[in-house]
């Protein structure tokens, strides 16, 4: 197996469960290969952290609502109770 | 002011200065286009106003619109993804050359750090970095990587959703995280290859 196909099946155990052979494959690899163990553990921690930032939003910096549009969403939501709903 | 019972803890009329910038946050994350999160913030709040009377109070009004612009946002991440997963997928010279023509890594992966590399991954500096990475993926593998985590799904459901090939998603999916890798690599952890270490510390 060559590093570069050990990468990809270590990407896509991140995702879905390796059939048997490939991960006995992946298993041998990663034995006597420390580039991909490395590889292995840093992009399964990177993973997890992109996971972890993605489920709270100030991770990205602040951004606000512009007035125009503030002004429009304000709008809609006055015309939509007026009309009761 | 009379309001039906149900409906007693949310008050639409607040929604835009009390929640507004939030949920715009929260969008813009997630899809990086300003007028695309926009117009999933207005998709939501005008669906959480038809909802309004059946919210049943088991949760704070914020985290109420908050799930329902995340259902938003995952229509809308998916809709991007479909109209990209069907095309097969390009070889990708970025990916590639990671790698020797034998398959060998050309740049070896580099010891991040002698210690636990979780706890580096608390710090809010790397946060930034990290989010910085996220955004330099191109819009296609951001989208993908993004609704992956977002579903919370096997790829497998994701790739059903989208109407993606398993082996499309996981290229798209594998191309966004060896990005996501190289560029922390990179910018974060220095780019200290094992095959340099050898020759002596300093």
């Amino acid at each position: 197996m060559t590093c570069r196909r050990a990468a990809a099946l270590i990407t896509r155990e991140l995702d879905d469960p390796l059939w048997a052979w490939q991960r006995a494959g992946l298993r041998f690899h990663t034995l006597v290969c420390g580039d991909c163990r490395r590889f292995r553990a840093q992009v399964g921690a990177v993973d997890e952290a992109a996971a972890g930032l993605l489920a709270r939003p100030a991770g990205f910096g602040p951004a606000a609502l512009s007035d125009g549009t503030r002004d429009h969403l304000k709008g809609i939501i006055r015309d939509e109770l007026g009309r009761g709903g | 002011m009379t309001r039906p019972a149900t409906a007693a803890a949310l008050d639409p009329a607040t929604w835009v200065d009390a929640h507004g910038d939030y949920l715009y946050r929260f969008a813009l994350a997630r899809v990086r286009d300003p007028d695309a999160a926009e117009e999933v913030v207005q998709e939501a709040l005008l669906a959480a106003l038809a909802a309004r009377h059946r919210f049943a109070g088991r949760s704070s009004e914020r985290s109420w619109l908050t799930a329902i612009l995340n259902r938003k946002v995952a229509d809308w991440l998916r809709a991007a993804v479909r109209r990209r997963a069907r095309e097969r997928a390009k070889s990708d010279r970025w990916a590639d050359g990671l790698f020797t023509p034998s398959g060998k890594w050309k740049v070896r992966p580099g010891d991040w750090s002698a210690d636990d590399p979780g706890r580096e991954m608390t710090r809010a500096a790397f946060r930034q970095t990290l989010a910085g990475c996220l955004d330099k993926l191109p819009a296609r593998l951001r989208q993908a990587f993004v609704l992956r985590h977002l579903d919370e799904q096997p790829a497998g459901a994701v790739c059903q959703a989208v109407g993606a090939t398993p082996t499309n998603l996981w290229v798209m999916l594998h191309r966004a995280r060896l990005r996501l890798w190289r560029c922390l690599t990179i910018n974060w952890f220095g780019d200290d290859p094992a095959g340099r270490r050898g020759g002596g510390e300093r």
